[in-house]
């Protein structure tokens, strides 16, 4: 198993037409609801990642990502079972689809363009469930659909962080479409909760929608680690700032009750 | 300057949302708009932190993520970057200058 990573990993197989039809087989047999059957799709899964990590050798990563998918790749293999029985690693798996399916679309020269595009998807993701139409209401919203949304939202979410990181400003340029963007994201999470909550099969077991949505970002934070060394280790230590909140809350507490 | 007043940075972010009107939304949204935006300036707040943490102590800071009471690490902090009080206040008032476009 680990030698199929790898060999695919080094750009030895990789036809993208082919991984593109597969790729949506993969996308069906995961999310259209027939996640929780997960082992009825098992033997299906190697060959559609196997088309998916070659395709993603050929050019549209950059080394990072890749390295990035490696690692993922390397998590699946290095299971006991190191194959797809065992939902852990099927978890993986559905992690790893997201990442390539998300990255695969994006660049990274225009930023606030890709951002605020993500974020047209997003609404029309979302169209129809907003604008005050929230309260009392459980809407309803297919598994792949809802799969797409949360992805999408991890994706902005893993921009804009970066962007504050990075460049201290926002990940688009305009004030209003920054309001509009924040009021959309909030608007969302409350939406997918919601549908989350009702469809307990949407999200993978064990797992809420807020974890859900928190482990899609670490997969979409995995593709904006940086190109140099110094830079990826400044967005590890950044990330478990973040993952210890305690540290610096009262510090910025006190501080901020001032500014 | 108030002491350890613990809803202090959700007051700071309460009060952004209104200055924009946005507290009229339905409750939840508000509630999540919230908290998005307390992680948000949080998140400036970190990147402000490590940006003035001398490069050779970055190393040692991560250990001390991982090992350390959040009250050795803020210790750490104050110890080894000058002016921290000014820069988080700093980051936490161009933070509301971004988001109210002033």
């Amino acid at each position: 198993m680990e030698d199929f990573f790898l060999k695919n990993l080094s750009g030895e197989s990789g036809d993208p037409t082919s991984a593109s039809e597969k790729s949506k087989r993969l996308d069906n047999d995961i999310f259209d609801g027939r996640f929780p059957d997960y082992k009825s799709v098992l033997g299906k899964l190697d060959a559609e990642l196997e088309a998916r990590i070659g395709y993603s050798r050929t050019g549209t990563f950059t080394e990072t990502q890749r390295d990035a998918i490696g690692r993922v790749a390397e998590k699946i293999t290095s299971s006991e079972t190191g194959n797809f029985a065992d939902e852990a690693v099927l978890s993986s798996a559905v992690e790893l689809s997201h990442f390539i399916k998300t990255s695969l679309s994006l660049g990274g020269e225009n930023e606030p363009r890709e951002t605020a595009h993500l974020a047209g998807d997003l609404e029309s993701v979302l169209q129809g469930f907003g604008d005050g139409k929230i309260e009392g209401e459980i809407p309803e919203m297919d598994k792949e659909k809802f799969i797409d949304a949360v992805a999408l939202l991890a994706e902005i979410e893993s921009r804009l962080e970066r962007s504050y990181y990075q460049k201290n400003e926002p990940a688009f340029p305009a004030s209003e479409e920054y309001l509009h963007m924040d009021v959309l994201l909030a608007q969302g999470k409350v939406i997918l909760r919601r549908i989350a909550k009702a469809n307990q099969d949407f999200v993978p077991e064990g797992k809420n929608f807020d974890e859900f949505l928190e482990c899609l970002r670490g997969i979409a934070d995995l593709g904006f680690d940086g190109e140099n060394r110094s830079a990826r280790k400044n967005n590890l230590v950044l990330k478990k700032m973040r993952h210890n909140p305690a540290v610096f809350k009262k510090l910025t507490n006190r501080i901020s009750s001032a500014v | 300057m108030p002491q350890n007043n613990s809803n202090s940075l959700s007051e700071f972010v309460k009060d952004l949302i209104r200055s924009r009107g946005l507290d009229n939304l339905d409750y939840e949204i508000v509630v999540q708009l919230k908290a998005d935006l307390r992680d948000r300036a949080e998140s400036r707040v970190n990147a402000a932190i490590l940006a003035n943490l001398p490069p050779e102590k970055v190393e040692y800071f991560e250990k001390l993520l991982d090992q350390s009471s959040p009250d050795e690490v803020q210790s750490f902090c104050q110890r080894n970057i000058y002016g921290l009080d000014e820069i988080i206040a700093n980051e936490l008032a161009k933070f509301r200058t971004t988001y109210l476009n002033v």
